[in-house]
């Protein structure tokens, strides 16, 4: 079978000899614990394994690892009939060292073996804080009743677009998304996924009123049906992009840049373009799809403008036009300027953000939380007096309706979520996407692993997804006494802090808890 | 409908189920020279050698004929078929037909051979022959089977697990020269002999040396003498055709059928060993003497004698069998190789052998020693006449299966009901 | 009838089929008893096979025997099984009549008859068929065993190897009307 080689995978039954180079493999992180007893060399596991770390030895009649490889993803463990498969730690590690880390000394090993930068899939997995964990919500008591969502009708429904200045007759409508519930699927691009995810988040965004982003990749032809549920991305790399692409879609959005990798363009190796990739993005197969960082026909925000209004020509001023950055430094004022522009939305996508490939060391230490973000966007816009004109997003490491709903009190019409999706169809979060063998179908294109996400049932697992969270959403407004996310959206009184500073409490507009 | 079968062998026993799923009022009646409940000859080894119970060797459970409503007039010969008349002669009487198919099969072709006409000599065709066979090994030591086709081969090796000293004389230079290539027919003269069977090929046998009615010894051609007291001439079978000629019915060294198993008589059809049709591989009609071309034909015959228009596609050559241990299955025409691209594998430690021979993109001959697993889609890949250019390198791998085929033919194999 | 059809787009060449199919048609139904205490019945994984499965069962490597079969070439995977068709061409080569079509239409063997000539081997075009030398009628010979394919499951209402399947590449359904 021709299988795409992993460079330094070693794979012996044989001597295992120290190499000079090759010190990341030289200390496993994990140790396959088989029980040989339960263990019906079946060979499934052998099977299953994309990362050649699972095989059997005909002479032992036993199935063996080479623990080295392994990163995780439990896929022997979900696939075993017998339940065999254990994961655990491989043994005590290096010393324990609270500033050089397990993790410090294996980067710091692998960039020796190979001089190159190290790249890492889905979003920072570092010990900042989250404020979403220090946030608390407020519930209704004595003096005002909270609504039994169950009676009453709770309005999840989100207009998603530009407002009217002001209520004149006939009213001035511009064009807007309508989701039925404040919550849509993150740009993940064909190739950084597969055809059968995206086309199950296409399916499960149809099926609850909701769209899905195709992400720089192109939308793929199948997928045109979908069109209407779709937001389409225009990235540094144009990928894909045709007027047809723009008016088949319910939005366009331009990318501008990423939570998980701000300041650089989208990255996909080479491995991950197969064929089909390489149709809808227009570009050779096989080849590094690498966009450019910054757009380079913006390099300023009259330039943003420029294209913010092409984009409306084309479309003919009948899909709203989104624009999408990281949450950075001063991104208060990048998103006011965004607005001025002409966005009808507006994207901050915090430095939680998954990716499907992406330098470690940017994942992992640029950019800021989507909650402070998110806060210091609405505050500014409202002071402003502009924030009617833009609707604005979050996305960057939403992984609850009780994000959903904090975020919403902090000032965001709607959310997306890329992470979350991928883990309900069975990401196991093993951070391999980047290497195009992920065990589950969802981030490769691999023909024989691709299948292995089946489009239906993903589309299922999405829905019961969305339907769960919208279910908690009218829980909880219900229970502070709303029944209707328009009466949350951005109300910070509906949030305390706990454990913050206050210059954080500021930072995020809320109060303490208590108070 | 009135239909008469003469025969009680395979492709009867097809004949009569078919004629019975079609038309459940139909009355069939089978006329066979043998006394016996329908049974396979294929078997007659085995039960000689004591192998097998003799119940194995029926074909059906004894209620069979009466579920099946069939009249059996069994041990009656048939003398004479009046195609005129519709009727069939078996002595003083006469039966009438409106359908009648002849499943004669073969009779075996004893050779002219000095000193024949001297001894007690045994063929090895019928229940009858081998229960004849068992008898007479009583108190015998040196059997001599001439012949080294499948049915020799078969016979010398249940008399040798009988604890007889057996030699097998055979005139071409391999044995099985039929159904074998030179390699196979190799491996398989190498199991004989780890069996303790004698094979003399390229010889026969000049002169039969008696005593008494009972052979004593054998002189070969080639200048030896073997000790022989009990003798099996297996040398090869011939269609029965006799009533069919007699009666006018076209024949050539079997009778001749068309698609529909029709013979040149009206109302008249033929199947089995004694017929003989177009062979897939070449088309030019031959009898094939095989189990599955009889079965298939006798049922072809029955649909269409009880008013089913079906169609025999045509008969492939296939042969399975074992010796020693060793399994061989072979397709079409294996030692043919003029104008065609060979493809070999051969392991000879573990005596396994897979050849295939490939004109126009067609396979015309196949043989697997060994390793037979999954032999069969070759017969598909032969009978459908598929074009094998496109996954060529990959026919002689173990693991070559469906996979390996174009889509749509396995499409066609496995996405509807068959 | 109800058969079983793959659908090759789904299979992730996983073999839980086969898996489910041994425990199904073991005596305890357990897994580790199917594969490695009543297991005689043999299928080595490593290619050029050892075929001939006394040898097999003298290299003392006993893995149970499947009656559905994953076949593969490079990426392709489906799960192949007996077709029960309705005129089968083992039941038409059968050397002693022990293949026969039962009342509610699958192909079975009676598995006290089979001698082993592997006739229906020779004859079947699917390559359904595999042998199972755990049984021999006819002990004399060195190497035998008995017809051995799939069976439709009687003892369940889905067939094991439908209802282990992950990704519901096989489906158990009528197909008689196409």
């Amino acid at each position: 079978m021709e299988y795409y080689e992993e460079p330094n995978a070693r794979v012996a039954l044989g001597l295992r000899r120290p190499e000079p180079g090759d010190w990341y493999h030289g200390y496993p992180e994990y140790h396959v614990e088989r029980d040989d007893d339960k263990c019906i060399r079946c060979l499934v596991c052998v099977r299953q394994c994309p990362y050649d770390c699972t095989f059997y030895d005909p002479y032992r009649h036993g199935v063996y690892n080479v623990h080295e490889n392994c990163v995780n993803c439990r896929r022997c463990e979900f696939m075993c009939p017998t339940s065999a498969i254990r994961m655990t730690k491989w043994g005590a590690g290096f010393r324990d060292n609270d500033n050089w880390k397990q993790k410090t000394i294996r980067t710091v090993y692998k960039q020796a073996d190979s001089g190159a930068v190290s790249l890492t899939g889905l979003g920072n997995d570092r010990e900042y804080v989250s404020y979403f964990d220090r946030m608390v919500i407020d519930a209704s008591q004595v003096t005002n009743p909270s609504i039994d969502p169950l009676r009453e009708p709770m309005e999840l429904r989100a207009y998603i677009g530009k407002k009217p200045e002001r209520h004149t007759n006939p009213p001035e409508v511009y064009p807007n998304l309508k989701a039925e519930l404040p919550v849509i699927f993150a740009p993940m691009s064909f190739g950084a996924i597969s055809f059968n995810f995206q086309r199950g988040l296409a399916m499960a965004a149809k099926e609850a009123g909701t769209y899905f982003n195709t992400g720089e990749g192109g939308l793929h032809p199948d997928l045109r049906q979908y069109g209407d549920h779709a937001i389409v991305q225009i990235a540094s790399g144009r990928f894909g992009v045709s007027l047809d692409y723009l008016s088949n879609a319910a939005a366009c959005e331009i990318k501008i840049g990423q939570g998980a990798k701000p300041g650089i363009g989208g990255h996909l190796p080479g491995e991950k373009v197969t064929w089909d990739v390489s149709r809808t993005r227009m570009i050779p197969e096989g080849s590094d799809a690498l966009s450019p960082a910054p757009q380079h026909d913006i390099y300023s925000i009259e330039d943003l403008r420029l294209l913010i209004y092409g984009l409306k020509e084309a479309t003919e001023y009948t899909r709203p036009v989104s624009v999408k950055i990281a949450a950075v430094h001063n991104v208060a004022a990048i998103a006011s300027g965004i607005v001025r522009a002409g966005a009808d939305i507006v994207v901050v996508d915090g430095f939680r953000g998954g990716t499907g490939a992406a330098p470690a060391v940017i994942r992992d230490h640029v950019g800021i939380p989507v909650e402070v973000a998110l806060a210091q966007v609405d505050q500014r816009l409202r002071e402003e007096g502009i924030r009617h004109q833009a609707s604005l997003i979050a996305a960057g490491g939403i992984r609850s309706s009780a994000d959903v709903i904090k975020g919403l009190a902090l000032g965001a019409d709607a959310f997306y979520i890329g992470t979350a999706a991928m883990v309900a169809v069975g990401c196991t979060a093993c951070q391999q996407c980047h290497r195009g063998r992920c065990s589950w179908g969802i981030t490769t294109n691999r023909p024989d692993l691709a299948p292995r996400l089946q489009p239906e049932v993903a589309a299922e697992r999405l829905t019961n997804l969305l339907h769960g969270w919208a279910h908690e959403i009218k829980e909880m407004l219900g229970m502070m006494g709303l029944n209707s996310i328009e009466s949350l959206r951005g109300n910070r009184l509906k949030l305390r802090g706990v454990g913050m500073t206050q210059v954080e409490l500021d930072t995020l507009g809320i109060q303490q808890a208590g108070l | 409908m009135n239909h008469v079968i003469i025969g009680n062998s395979f492709a009867a026993l097809f004949a009569i189920e078919a004629i019975r799923r079609t038309d459940q009022d139909a009355e069939i009646t089978v006329i066979s020279r043998e006394p016996q409940h329908v049974y396979s000859r294929a078997m007659i080894h085995e039960m000689l050698a004591g192998m097998v119970r003799e119940p194995m060797v029926y074909l059906r459970d004894w209620d069979f004929y009466k579920r099946m409503r069939v009249r059996t007039m069994l041990g009656r010969t048939v003398t004479r078929i009046n195609p005129g008349l519709h009727t069939v002669s078996t002595g003083e009487d006469e039966t009438p037909y409106d359908r009648l198919l002849i499943a004669t099969g073969g009779k075996p072709f004893v050779p002219p051979l000095n000193g024949l006409q001297d001894v007690a000599y045994h063929s090895f065709i019928t229940l009858e022959d081998a229960k004849k066979l068992k008898a007479a090994c009583e108190g015998r030591r040196n059997a001599v089977v001439l012949g080294a086709g499948l049915i020799g081969l078969q016979c010398a090796e249940a008399l040798r697990h009988m604890g007889l000293d057996v030699a097998v004389v055979e005139m071409a230079d391999t044995v099985l020269p039929m159904a074998l290539d030179t390699e196979s027919s190799q491996t398989i003269a190498k199991e004989l002999a780890d069996e303790g069977i004698a094979v003399h090929t390229g010889d026969t046998i000049d002169l039969i040396i008696s005593s008494d009615g009972h052979p004593t010894e054998c002189k070969l051609r080639s200048g030896g003498t073997i000790p022989c007291d009990l003798l099996v001439i297996a040398v090869g079978v011939r269609p029965n055709i006799d009533l069919a000629k007699d009666a006018g019915i076209t024949t050539d060294r079997g009778i001749v059928v068309n698609e529909h198993m029709e013979t040149s008589a009206e109302h008249i059809y033929a199947a089995g060993d004694c017929a003989q049709g177009p062979e897939i591989v070449t088309g030019i009609t031959m009898p094939i003497p095989v189990i599955p071309v009889a079965s298939t034909q006798g049922m072809i015959a029955g649909y269409n004698m009880a008013g089913k228009r079906r169609r025999y596609g045509g008969a492939l050559a296939l042969n399975a069998m074992q010796f020693g241990g060793v399994q061989v299955i072979s397709y079409g025409f294996v030692k043919d190789e003029r104008d065609g691209e060979v493809l070999k594998y051969v392991d000879p430690p573990r005596k396994i052998y897979r050849k295939v021979i490939i004109k126009n993109g067609r396979i015309t001959g196949a043989i697997f020693v060994k390793d037979v697993d999954r032999a069969g889609i070759f017969r598909h890949l032969m009978e459908k006449r598929i074009d094998v250019t496109p996954f060529k390198e990959h026919l002689l791998s173990p693991h070559f299966g469906v996979a390996h085929l174009p889509a749509e033919i396995r499409a066609d194999m496995f996405t509807r009901p068959q | 009838m109800k058969r079983v059809y793959p659908r090759e787009e789904r299979c992730i060449n996983c073999h839980l089929c086969e898996v489910a199919c041994i425990v199904e048609h073991s005596e305890t139904k357990l897994p580790s008893a199917a594969y490695h205490v009543e297991g005689l019945r043999f299928n080595r994984e490593d290619s050029r096979t050892i075929c001939d499965p006394a040898e097999a069962r003298a290299a003392g490597v006993p893995k149970p025997l499947n009656r559905t079969l994953v076949q593969t070439a490079g990426y392709l995977s489906l799960s192949t099984n007996c077709r029960h068709c309705e005129e089968p061409d083992c039941v038409l080569a059968c050397k002693n009549g022990s293949l026969y079509v039962a009342e509610d239409g699958r192909v079975l063997v009676q598995e006290d008859k089979c001698v082993g000539c592997w006739m229906c081997v020779m004859a079947c075009r699917y390559g359904a068929i595999s042998r199972n030398p755990a049984c021999s009628n006819v002990p004399a010979v060195a190497f035998n065993g008995i017809n051995h394919h799939c069976d439709l499951c009687p003892e369940r209402e889905l067939p094991a190897c439908v209802w282990v399947c992950p990704t519901n590449a096989l489906v158990f359904e009528d197909r008689d009307d196409q």
